[in-house]
């Protein structure tokens, strides 16, 4: 350890006394190490042990001492020189600028250790991962142990029920086994478990530890007045440990386990102030708190049910946090609160949650139903004054049910509960007074169900009888047919087009026709030729002209027979062919309109002709 | 020698009888014995009786049994018993009551219940029944003759409006047979059933020694989706599923008789 600035040195003779502090500058609540180092012959003095006077406001505690000789052979002389090396913990409980004064006894006088030892004490922390300033923890041992325990509450003072969180650090540097042997005890508290830290590196004596967290409370205290959180013991369980005392050269060995017990952490407690205290007032109800309602439903049937739900959430106890007495629900038959178990949760170092209570209610009776706000006092200790929260009312609409009578129907009235916040009372609306105790069924029985009557058995009406029989349409059945709908569609669609792919073409198709229209005039012409020859021409002259059209094209219609013919050479058909029509329709013409001609004659064969030439241009005509 | 006559009465006198005393029963409120009553006849019927069994779940409504209460209070609501609007009116209330009542016990033991119907249930009610089938079916096959028609029409405009009538009906015939094709899809392979005891174990296996999530309410419908030995798997409307006790849940199935386990009286 090196000395500072402020380091002073006195001697006597031959004793010196050398005095220094391992830092000049800290935070009140710090630790510094002060070590005083007292060096002499051995024939030649008698040494005390060093007195530290420390001002108002600065703890000295002693942390131990060491002593070492050597012996020095110069010149024929043998010498023996000893020093005391002695430590102490300085704690600065106050900021400022504070000077010690140490003086050591030698042959009855005292020797002042030359130089001021000057501390500047500072109001915060100067350290990394140190606790709060508001934290008096106390080590157990001072300088240059290898394991201490640090206790300490965050503050130094509450009220009976508010929270305050407490912790538990063990400080070691060392490779021996350490283990838990007594955890401390909170016999005048709540106690809830927060999660603690992981380890972290910090300073102290001017030495760095490993600082780890062993528990961490949020503890309730229960009754006024100077509690104390004691108990806690660390057991060390060496192989082999080394310490290191001062500036000692000398290598101590610990083979043996051995304890380290906890400070108490002192902690002063108020009682709640009377001046505005509700009367009953619960004593866990310290924090801040605010109070919800809701329902499942805002709209059912007489004779229905609903969920109320109460939550209550904030900081502080809600473990134990009482509401005030539930109101009365006109209108509402409510069955015991069921309460879930709290959820708690860690938020900024302290214990929030929410507490909920659950109720069932079965309206009674129809209309736009109130559910009056329910209220909760608590005691704000930041504000240091009494508070009282509520929920907004809520309204729910309630039909008349089917035929359930419940308005009109006597309904026994809810007994007083036995336990649901019995003897609280809202002192804020003193006009409930001592109507104050909840109304609760106890439990969920079938007595109170009278308003629900069932109808009546028919014993009046015949037996009806029906006899089952396996549906007509099943299920398959009905897939099947619904899906043979677009098959068959389908079908109808592929048959279509295959037609279309394989059936002739308009021409051909209208080649067909022509033919078969030929043959049909045909066979009229020779039936009528037997006995009316104006008849017989007229058909053969009407079938030569037709097909004569048809073998010309569509443009055949309405032009002389000149035309038609050139048409039809050019279409294709023969100078032969062309010229016998010609010659069969001047013979029609001269039979219809003058004498018949000796062509006629012989109708047969002029209807074997007609045929042959009617036939080529067909030909003609299915080509073009 | 005498001749001794056997005669066996008439099934048609003993169903008569039962009903009878059942009947004398209710009038006198000794509900057991009615419902011991309306359970033999029930058994003796051919066929099935929307009153008797109306009368035997209003029987085990009044001795508390909400579980076989509902179950045949829904069995006479069934479209194959047709009930008749006396019946049905009377089933209904009852049942609602019923559902009432198992949802006091349920909040009060702290078990679960199934949900209420909702529209969505009656909406896919409505969308299972056979009149919707036969809807759908007669949709499509118009749609097939429209279609068929506009190749016989000649004029084109009443070939459009052919068309425009082929495609009307069988978009109104997808729709519907995706509709109804979906709510008996639901129900096919898994059928409805009734918690029959009050309160029933539901676990997360088939065994004794798995563990029990829930607790079901007696009277909650549940789907039956599986079955194993000694066991069946339900599903509660909301995702809730399990294994439950063969016999502790019956099948609203339209079977003539039920064979349910005897209540715990």
């Amino acid at each position: 350890m090196a000395l500072t600035r402020d380091a002073g040195a006195a001697s006597r003779g031959d004793v010196q006394v050398t005095a220094g502090l391992d830092i000049s500058s800290v935070g009140v609540g710090e630790e510094v190490n002060l070590q005083v180092e007292v060096s002499y012959e051995l024939r030649s003095a008698d040494v005390g042990s060093p007195l530290v006077r420390a001002p108002k406001g600065i703890e000295v505690v002693e942390a131990g001492a060491s002593t070492s000789s050597w012996t020095v052979r110069q010149g024929g002389r043998v010498t023996t020189r000893r020093t005391q090396t002695h430590n102490y913990s300085i704690f600065a409980n106050k900021p400022g600028r504070h000077t010690l004064d140490v003086r050591v006894p030698i042959d009855g006088r005292r020797v002042r250790a030359q130089g001021d030892l000057v501390l500047d004490v500072t109001p915060g922390s100067k350290r990394a991962g140190s606790e709060s300033e508001q934290g008096r923890g106390r080590d157990q041992g001072g300088a240059a142990k290898e394991v201490f325990i640090r206790t300490a509450f965050d503050r130094e003072s509450v009220y009976v029920g508010q929270q305050v969180i407490y912790t538990f650090d063990v400080w070691e540097r060392t490779d021996a086994q350490l283990s838990l042997s007594e955890a401390p005890t909170f016999k005048d508290f709540w106690s809830e478990e927060l999660p603690t830290d992981s380890a972290r590196r910090d300073r102290a004596h001017g030495m760095d530890y490993r600082v780890r967290p062993v528990t961490r409370r949020a503890l309730f205290p229960h009754t006024a007045g100077q509690i104390v959180a004691e108990g806690g013991e660390i057991t060390v369980s060496p192989d082999s440990i080394s310490m290191f005392f001062g500036m000692g050269r000398r290598r101590r060995q610990r083979k043996r386990a051995y304890r380290v017990s906890a400070p108490p952490a002192r902690l002063t407690v108020k009682p709640l102030p009377a001046k505005g205290q509700p009367p009953g007032f619960p004593a866990n109800n310290v924090g801040r708190y605010r109070i919800f309602a809701s329902s499942d439903r805002q709209k059912l049937k007489v004779g229905e049910a609903l969920t109320l739900h109460i939550d209550i959430r904030g900081e502080g106890n809600v473990r134990l946090v009482e509401p005030s007495p539930w109101p009365d629900l006109p209108g509402f038959r409510r069955y015991d609160p069921k309460q879930e178990a709290p959820e708690l949760e860690p938020v900024d170092g302290k214990i929030r949650g929410r507490r909920r209570y659950s109720f069932l209610l079965i309206a009674e009776q129809a209309g736009r139903l109130e559910i009056p706000a329910h209220a909760l006092a608590f005691f704000d200790p930041i504000a240091e004054k009494y508070e009282k929260v509520t929920t907004d009312p809520l309204f729910i609409r309630v039909l008349e049910g089917t035929g359930a009578n419940s308005a009109s129907a006597k309904v026994p009235d809810p007994s007083p509960a036995a336990g649901a916040n019995p003897g609280a009372v809202d002192s804020a609306s003193p006009a409930q007074g001592a109507n104050a105790q909840t109304g609760v069924v106890d439990g969920a029985t079938a007595s109170g169900l009278e308003a629900d009557p069932l109808a009546r058995p028919l014993t009046d009406s015949a037996v009806d009888r029906v006899d089952l029989q396996s549906p007509w349409l099943s299920f398959e059945g009905w897939l099947g047919g619904l899906l043979a709908a677009p098959a068959a569609l389908g079908i109808a669609a592929g048959v279509q087009r295959i037609r279309a792919a394989w059936a002739p073409d308009d021409r051909t198709r209208a080649r067909l026709d022509r033919v078969a229209a030929n043959a049909d005039l045909l066979a009229k012409a020779k039936a009528v030729g037997v006995d009316d020859e104006r008849k017989f021409c007229a058909m053969v002259a009407e079938l030569l002209q037709t097909n004569a059209v048809y073998a010309a094209g569509d443009d055949g219609v309405g032009l002389t027979r000149e035309k038609l013919m050139a048409r039809m050479r050019r279409a294709g058909l023969s100078d032969e062919v062309a010229a016998e029509f010609r010659t069969l329709a001047d013979a029609c013409d001269a039979a219809r309109f003058g004498a018949p001609s000796a062509e006629f004659a012989h109708r047969e064969a002029l209807l074997v002709r007609c045929q042959r030439v009617v036939t080529a241009m067909v030909e003609v005509g299915g080509r073009t | 020698m005498a001749m001794a006559s056997f005669s066996r009465p008439a099934l048609a006198d003993a169903v008569d009888d039962a009903v009878a005393k059942a009947h004398a029963a209710a009038n006198a409120g000794d509900w057991a014995n009615a419902a011991g009553q309306y359970e033999g006849a029930i058994n003796l019927l051919p066929g099935r009786s929307a009153l008797l069994e109306y009368n035997l779940g209003t029987a085990y409504a009044e001795l508390g049994l909400l579980g076989y209460a509902s179950f045949y209070l829904r069995r006479s609501l069934q479209s194959e018993v047709d009930a008749g609007p006396v019946v049905a009116d009377s089933a209904r209330r009852n049942l609602g009551i019923v559902r009432r009542r198992a949802e006091i016990e349920a909040a009060a033991g702290q078990r679960r219940i199934s949900p209420v119907e909702d529209w969505r249930d009656l909406a896919t009610r409505g969308l299972r029944s056979r009149a919707v089938g036969w809807l759908v079916l007669a949709f499509a096959w118009l749609a097939v003759g429209c279609f068929a028609l506009t190749r016989r029409l000649a004029p084109a405009e009443q070939r459009s409006v052919a068309r425009f009538a082929a495609l009307v009906l069988a978009g109104v015939a997808g729709l519907g047979a995706v509709a109804h094709g979906l709510a008996v899809g639901g129900d096919y392979g898994s059928a409805q059933g009734t918690v029959l005891p009050s309160e029933v174990q539901v676990r997360d296996g088939p065994g004794l020694h798995r563990r029990s999530p829930f607790r079901l309410q007696g009277g909650s419908q549940v789907r039956i989706v599986d079955e194993g030995a000694g066991w069946i798997r339900i599903r509660v409307r909301g995702g809730l599923e399990g294994w439950v006790e063969r016999g502790t849940v019956a099948a609203l199935a339209a079977e003539r008789r039920p064979r349910l386990p005897p209540p715990q009286l």
